[in-house]
């Protein structure tokens, strides 16, 4: 292979990519690619360089706003939980109750104060912090559960044990008893008057 | 249907303006170092989608020509990065045989002619990219040192090198 053989390949392909030709719908294809593009983001286009600014994150513009949410969102947070969020079950005899409420008694109160606060709890719409104390204020009064009404013989008993003697309540036998304390009055008088008769 | 702002309407007749004026030459750029139609076609788009991506600087541009080719060069430098040598179109050294010679003669031209652009791809940058840029006929010696950011007595220099190189290794091989 010559030199000048070598030269005119190189010349060649030189030439061959200078002669290249245009696709003859180039310029249309790449207006229909453009419009296509456009057509898919149109406030890009729009706005431009004013978009590619507010697209930026701004730190003097982003923390005080952060942190105001945060803020917000703790205090938001810390209000809820200081109310009583969870109803604890302590046991509450019926002296407390009666102390809270003076001159009622557990049964009484019960019957008056519970359907009241059932009432008052049962609405949905009532505010969760208000909720929840009537929650806890009817679980305490219902816990533990209050006495039942007494039968006859336990309110028999009840006055006997209240206001009789004690050796009337060991003595039931009526005419012992009269015979006993006959007894007794005349061994009183027998003890002061014998004496004197 | 939906109505185009006035803004867009405006970008629409600079770009098509712009586009009927340049792709051919962008073609031709992106075709000497791709020599692929297809992809050079994609090139072009290409730099019209960034130049529609970033048209608020086309008022701060002294030469747009030169800065569309400069970006259609750089896009097909990228493009030809991921391609391997052996991955160009064969078929262009083909397309360049004479048809009017006998087969044999044309295999071995054809043999020849793949030689030479196989031997442009080994030779320095600087002077592979001058030799390329070359064939664009629209691009004078001044405008070669534009896009590349040389001189002329420079651009002159490369391009002697690098076809003094060219030669030099095609005789050698063959």
């Amino acid at each position: 292979m010559s030199r000048e053989q070598t030269r005119q390949d190189i010349d060649h392909i030189l030439a061959g990519l200078s002669s290249v030709e245009t696709p003859p719908d180039l310029e249309r294809e790449v207006m229909a690619h453009l419009a296509t593009i456009m057509r898919e983001e149109p406030l890009q286009e729009k706005t431009g360089p004013r978009a590619m600014r507010w697209s930026r994150p701004r730190w003097f513009v982003v923390l005080p706003v952060s942190s105001f949410a945060a803020l917000v969102l703790f205090l938001a947070l810390h209000l809820s939980r200081s109310g009583p969020a969870t109803p604890t079950f302590k046991p509450v005899d019926s002296t407390s109750v009666s102390k809270v409420l003076p001159g009622t008694s557990a049964p009484a109160l019960r019957e008056k104060v519970s359907p009241s606060l059932r009432i008052k709890a049962a609405p949905p719409k009532t505010p969760p912090r208000r909720q929840a104390r009537l929650t806890l204020a009817s679980a305490s009064l219902s816990y533990p559960a209050p006495p039942a009404p007494l039968t006859d013989e336990e309110k028999l008993l009840a006055h006997i044990a209240y206001k009789a003697d004690p050796v009337q309540v060991a003595a039931l036998d009526r005419l012992a008893i009269e015979a006993k304390e006959q007894t007794e009055r005349e061994d009183f008088h027998r003890f002061f008057n014998g004496g004197n008769e | 249907m939906t109505l185009i702002p006035l803004s867009s309407m405006e970008s629409v007749v600079d770009l098509s303006a712009l586009v009927e004026a340049h792709s051919a030459t962008l073609f031709r750029v992106a075709h000497s170092i791709l020599r692929s139609p297809e992809e050079a076609k994609d090139v072009v788009q290409d730099v019209f989608v960034r130049v529609l991506k970033h048209r608020s600087k086309l008022s701060h541009v002294s030469d747009v020509r030169v800065w569309l080719i400069r970006i259609a060069w750089n896009l097909a430098l990228d493009r030809k990065k991921r391609k391997k040598l052996e991955q160009f179109d064969p078929h262009f050294a083909d397309t360049l045989v004479s048809k009017e010679v006998a087969a044999d003669r044309a295999i071995d031209q054809a043999q020849r002619l793949r030689a030479v652009l196989q031997e442009i791809e080994r030779l320095p940058n600087a002077e592979r990219q001058v030799l390329l840029l070359s064939t664009v006929k629209e691009l004078g010696t001044a405008d070669l040192g534009r896009v590349l950011g040389r001189s002329e007595a420079a651009i002159r220099g490369l391009l002697h090198r690098g076809r003094t190189r060219l030669q030099n290794k095609l005789e050698g091989k063959l």
